[in-house]
């Protein structure tokens, strides 16, 4: 892996919408294959693989192979001539790119209302209606887009991901029992912050042109439910986040079945340099911000509570000095304060609404994305943790295969001096002679043992003869090194936990076919992957977050530019004018 | 005015000392009223009783006497003052909770020993004096019309400024009187005095004295601020206080007769005759006030007088319909403000706390600049060490934090000066309003005064029938006659039982002086009740330009502060820069696409170990 696929992956805008950025090719190839590679070839080189660690069981976990019918399905046809609903995502295919061309990708979409629908289960619910560019609109419900957010979440894994409002509180839920559904108030306010999140997903290309946003922007897809039934929705569903590609999460990535999932358990003390020098102080920004935030939300609340009753009380104010005015000869006067009092509290009403609006629902924005940011820091950490997991993996199999090679090889010497023979040195000739009793006493012992325990042992025999031993030495070594080769061979368990010291040289040999081919088919290639996969996150994340924080800050600079000239301003002016109009 | 007090004795003598007793629950808490805690205390009730009449009568006599020497130089009997002096000696008796007849006893020798001595007033005992007094009243009005001291100019006065004065003994708050007007005997121009609450407290009481039957606007009292925090020397107690102060002298100076009076004028303007004039006329002094007139009663004490009042009407003949109409119109008013200051009440509370939530918001959003200038390290640092854009940034957040600042400022001061000035306007016009209901009922016990002269007069008339028609003393006590004869007899020293039935034609000769002497109190009491009458229609109107003046006065105030707050707050916000760009390289990547993050790579150092070692095995093997 190099970094020259980052540069490829970010000078693309749209790297998965060409179809021909298969993933699963640099598994092997360690390099992106060429646009001319077609994607025919992906698939079918995939799932020979697939085949070919099917029954491996090295990693506890197995679970990650999985769809293995669905890799070696027949290429797609190039998807152009294949109905969107009925077309089968691929591996080699979008990378759920959106590519139908019968619809056009929507380029803006907003929610102008909603209706109260049955749904697929014949419920009554909230269904909001999305005006497409096009000019079609669809109706989603609130779930839908918590659904749809997801999704999303799992599939661009280094994007801050826009938030969707939060679900109704149990409270609300317990004082509403009944109308809390259609609260219009409550319904309103969602349809604001969801065209939010609509809005900034239309504004990123990548996610503008995936399958996901696209099928749910889809007007002949009425039902969101029998969408997420069909690929790449049951594709990402199936795995976990940790064990899917960050840059193709939908691809195949036999790899991960060698991935351990991160141990969370060993994230609090987990500390590197990397995350005490980049992310650490990203965190902890994040967390100043989101407790500052808070707290500006609840005086805002509180702010918009107590301009609602100072209203409540100026109506009654108002009112009443209507009723004096009647009540009082002076008429004119007081009825006139009384009105100027009334058109002060309708202000009030404009103000609070403004300052519901474009205060409080936007720093509800800013710590709804604060804490995607949040989560998002974390998920990578907890990818950065799980790299150096697998690495002590690796390292602790590379220690015993060096073990070994060097117990191998300090026998092989042995061996030599032993045939060179004499030694014009008698206290020399005597030690050899000694280690000649002690060698051929263990090779008695070697071969009771491997005759006791490997009965079926149909692999390369061991004549007591030295030249079949270094042929059976090559065989294991070319076994070991070449993850091409097929003629699998079944080997002992029963040696992988002995210590090196006491394994027989037929133990010897399996133990080194089987870390061989453990570390260099899968393990190291897979640490590479996993290498490049968290360093492109962090890259990432690092210049997404930076980028979602600088967003944060110039949302709280035009809060205060609403302020002046908007909310509190609108607000000062008006009522100047109330007070001042005789 | 204690006539109040005679009426209801006369009604029903129990129930009275109980009111009386309640009356005097409540002066503990008026006494404190007194600024001066040593000074004038002296005059307490209990010990100097008769001291006090005699004094107060030379001195408001001296001050009097001009007045009273031109329109009535004959009848110098019972000066004005001696009367009322007199009146509120009672009434402090009453308060002491001494019976009826006691009190009677006491302070009946002064004037009956001198008029039975005469022998020409008949002993008609207790009425007497009040009716005396009464009579007295009636003409003060015309006189003062006659009198014309002062030619009428309009006088604009305000009180503020209070400050807090020692001398040897006491400290007590100054209140600066600045005055306008052409008036002759004025400065010219505006001019400045310094006068104390018991200041206020002497001139209210000689306005109240001199001008019975007229309106006297109301003085704040402790009762009314007591709930204030901070006691008598706040900030908080004093303003409102200098406010009420100024309401009440506005008042006075709108009132058409009494803006003329001579204590106004030398109470404004001559600071040496003035506290000559008080320090040697201890009259109203502050332990008297007298619950029915005085603005000095708090509602329940209202509450109770209205209640006597319900049980009038009954004896009373019709009252006018204007009357009826006037009673209305205060009593929804005083709903009316009620109502209002109550929501104010609750706006305000409201409005404190958005001042609250503008503050904290404006804290909350300057620690925002927490975000730019603390570096990565966490550490904080100084405006000049931050690059330009940033420094921008930074002041934008810390000038929008001081504008909220502002605004909470700005609500807190609006808050204050409604609180302030307009509920306080409210409070005093209320009281205004219960100074009104007052004197209606005063004019009430005038009536009633008269309706039981009229019953009297007759009762004597069927007794002094019934005997010459042969009937016995003992006898004539019907039902009817009552307590009230007995008891008037027996004041009198002239009870029942001291008779003989030989004294029959002394009776009757007795009896016909009483009815000539009740019948021209009759006609005296009525005069009275029909001057109360006349000056209440009038006063009520000028009640109600003064009310209406001080509404629409108090609401133009009240649109000023709101317009004052909202353009003073719409201008700071324009100085508010908010246009400042987010600056583009602020949080900068740390990581560059190239670069390698783990080059340190264990995994493939052994795995060059391994295969060398491997290397190594086959060509070993091989050989």
């Amino acid at each position: 892996m190099n970094f020259g696929e980052y540069d490829d992956f970010t000078q693309d805008n749209n790297p998965f919408a060409g179809s021909n950025h298969d993933f699963s090719q640099g598994i092997l190839n360690g390099q992106v294959s060429g646009s001319g590679n077609t994607s025919s070839n992906g698939p079918l080189s995939s799932s020979s693989l697939a085949q070919s660690i099917s029954n491996e069981q090295l990693l506890t976990d197995t679970s990650t192979v999985t769809g293995n019918d669905h890799h070696t399905a027949p290429p797609s046809l190039p998807s152009a001539n294949i109905s969107y609903t009925s077309r089968r995502h691929s591996a080699s295919g979008t990378s759920g790119a959106f590519s139908d061309s019968s619809f056009v990708i929507p380029t803006d979409a907003s929610i102008v209302g909603y209706e109260i629908l049955r749904d697929i289960k014949n419920f009554r619910t909230v269904f909001y209606r999305i005006e497409l560019s096009g000019g079609n609109s669809i109706f989603r419900r609130y779930s839908d887009f918590v659904s749809l957010r997801s999704y999303l979440v799992k599939f661009f894994q280094t994007k801050v991901i826009p938030p969707v409002p939060e679900k109704h509180s149990i409270g609300r839920l317990l004082r509403h029992p009944f109308d809390y559904k259609s609260d219009t108030q409550i319904i309103d306010r969602r349809i604001r912050l969801l065209n939010y999140f609509i809005g900034r997903l239309l504004d990123d290309e990548q996610v503008r042109r995936s399958e996901f946003l696209g099928k749910f922007l889809d007007p002949r897809e009425k039902y969101w439910s029998k969408i997420l039934k069909g690929p790449p929705f049951t594709t990402l569903s199936s795995k976990s986040i940790f064990l899917t590609s960050p840059r193709d999460p939908t691809a195949p990535s036999p790899y991960f079945a060698y991935v351990p999932p991160p141990p969370r358990g060993m994230l609090r003390n987990y500390t590197s340099e990397l995350n005490d020098t980049v992310f650490k102080p990203l965190e902890v920004r994040a967390r100043t911000l989101l407790k500052q935030v808070r707290k500006m939300e609840s005086t805002a609340n509180r702010l918009i509570r107590d301009f609602q009753e100072n209203r409540e009380g100026l109506i009654e104010l108002g009112g009443f000095f209507n009723i004096f005015s009647i009540i009082e000869d002076q008429h004119d006067l007081i009825e006139s304060f009384g009105n100027k009092i009334d058109l002060n509290f309708l202000n009030i009403e404009v103000l609070t609404n403004s300052l519901t609006i474009q205060l409080k629902e936007k720093l509800m924005v800013i710590r709804l994305t604060l804490l995607s940011v949040l989560q998002l820091l974390h998920f990578r950490k907890l990818k950065e943790l799980q790299l150096s997991y697998l690495q002590d993996l690796i390292l602790r199999r590379q220690s015993r295969l060096k073990g070994i090679t060097e117990r191998v090889l300090a026998e092989g010497r042995l061996d030599q001096v032993i045939r060179s023979g004499e030694v014009q040195s008698p206290s020399l000739s005597r030690a050899i002679a000694t280690l000649k009793l002690r060698r051929n006493a263990v090779e008695r012992l070697d071969r009771a043992a491997s005759v006791a325990v490997n009965d079926t042992d149909d692999s390369a025999s061991f004549d007591d003869g030295q030249s079949s031993m270094a042929e059976s030495w090559n065989r294991a070594i070319s076994a070991s090194e070449d993850p091409d080769t097929t003629n699998d061979v079944n080997y002992s368990s029963s040696s992988r936990n002995k210590a090196i010291e006491r394994l027989s040289v037929s133990e010897l040999q399996s133990e080194l076919v089987r870390l061989g081919r453990e570390l260099n088919r899968k393990l190291i290639p897979c640490f590479d992957r996993l290498t490049d996969d968290v360093e492109y996150i962090s890259v990432n994340v690092e210049s997404n977050v930076n980028e979602e924080m600088r967003q944060m800050v110039s949302t709280l600079q035009r809060i205060m530019r609403d302020w002046k000239n908007e909310v509190f301003g609108e607000y000062l002016r008006s009522c100047t004018e109330v007070w001042q109009h005789d | 005015m204690s006539d109040q007090f005679t009426s209801v004795q006369w009604d029903k003598d129990e129930e009275t000392t109980e009111n009386t007793d309640n009356t005097a629950s409540s002066i503990p808490e008026v006494q404190p009223e007194n600024e001066e805690v040593g000074n004038d205390n002296s005059n307490e009730p209990l010990t100097h009783l008769e001291g006090d009449a005699e004094d107060d009568d030379n001195g408001t006599a001296s001050e009097e006497a001009d007045e009273d020497d031109k329109t009535d130089p004959g009848s110098g009997l019972i000066t004005q003052e001696m009367l009322d002096a007199q009146k509120s000696s009672d009434g402090k008796e009453i308060r002491e909770g001494n019976s009826e007849n006691s009190k009677q006893s006491e302070s009946l020798p002064q004037v009956e020993t001198a008029s039975l001595a005469d022998e020409e007033p008949a002993p008609v005992p207790q009425p007497g004096p009040a009716l005396q007094a009464e009579s007295e009243y009636s003409k003060k009005p015309v006189e003062l019309e006659n009198t014309k001291t002062n030619t009428d100019y309009p006088i604009e006065t305000s009180v503020e400024d209070p400050l807090t004065e020692h001398d040897v003994q006491n400290t007590y708050i100054t209140y600066q009187i600045t005055v306008r007007s052409r008036a002759p005997n004025f400065p010219d121009g505006a001019f400045q005095t310094r006068r104390r609450y018991s200041d206020f407290y002497f001139l209210y009481e000689c306005l109240i004295n001199d001008f019975p039957t007229l309106l006297v606007p109301p003085l704040p009292n402790k009762q009314r601020l007591e709930y204030i925090k901070g006691g008598r020397f706040s900030d908080e107690f004093t303003k409102k206080r200098s406010i009420s102060l100024s309401n009440f002298l506005h008042r006075v100076c709108k009132h058409p007769i009494l803006r003329k009076s001579d204590v106004l004028h030398i109470f404004l303007a001559d600071t040496d005759q003035w506290n000559t004039y008080k320090a040697n006329l201890k009259v109203p002094s502050v332990g008297s006030i007298d619950a029915t007139n005085s603005a000095s009663q708090n509602l329940e004490t209202v509450t109770e007088f209205i209640m006597n009042s319900f049980k009038k009407p009954t004896v009373e003949t019709q009252n006018k319909k204007e009357f009826q109409e006037i009673q209305d119109k205060t009593t929804k008013l005083q709903e009316s403000l009620g109502k209002i200051d109550h929501i104010y009440g609750k706006v305000l509370h409201r409005q404190q706390s958005i001042a609250d939530d503008m503050s904290k918001f404006g804290e909350e959003f300057g620690n925002l600049t927490l975000l730019l200038n603390n570096n990565l390290e966490g550490k904080h640092q100084e405006l000049e060490d931050l690059d330009d854009d940033t420094n921008k940034m930074v002041k934008q957040f810390k000038n929008f934090a001081s504008n909220l600042t502002q605004i909470s400022e700005g609500i807190y001061n609006l808050d204050h000066k409604i609180e302030y000035n307009y509920l306080t306007a409210l409070k005093d016009l209320e009281h205004y309003i219960l100074q009104l209901k007052n004197l209606m009922k005063l004019k009430d016990a005038k009536a009633l005064d008269y309706e039981m002269l009229s019953n009297y007069s007759e009762k004597t008339k069927q007794e002094r029938n019934h005997l010459i028609n042969g009937g016995s003393i003992t006898s004539s006590a019907e039902g009817t006659l009552s307590f009230l004869t007995r008891k008037l007899e027996s004041i009198a020293g002239i009870g029942a039982n001291n008779q003989s039935g030989n004294l029959t034609n002394d009776r009757i000769e007795k009896l016909t002086a009483r009815i000539d002497v009740l019948e021209a109190e009759k006609d005296k009491a009525d005069k009275i009740y029909h001057q109360y009458q006349r000056d209440i229609v009038t006063e009520f109107q000028f009640f109600n330009q003064i009310k209406d003046e001080e509404i629409s006065s108090s609401l133009k105030d009240l649109a000023n502060y709101y317009l004052d707050f909202y353009s003073k707050a719409a201008e700071e916000m324009k100085e508010f820069d908010a246009d400042v760009e987010t600056k583009s390289g602020l949080f900068e990547n740390q990581l560059t696409k190239d670069g390698k993050l783990f080059s340190n790579n264990e995994v493939q150092k052994n795995s060059l170990i391994i295969a060398d070692n491997l290397q190594k095995i086959e060509d070993m093997s091989k050989k």
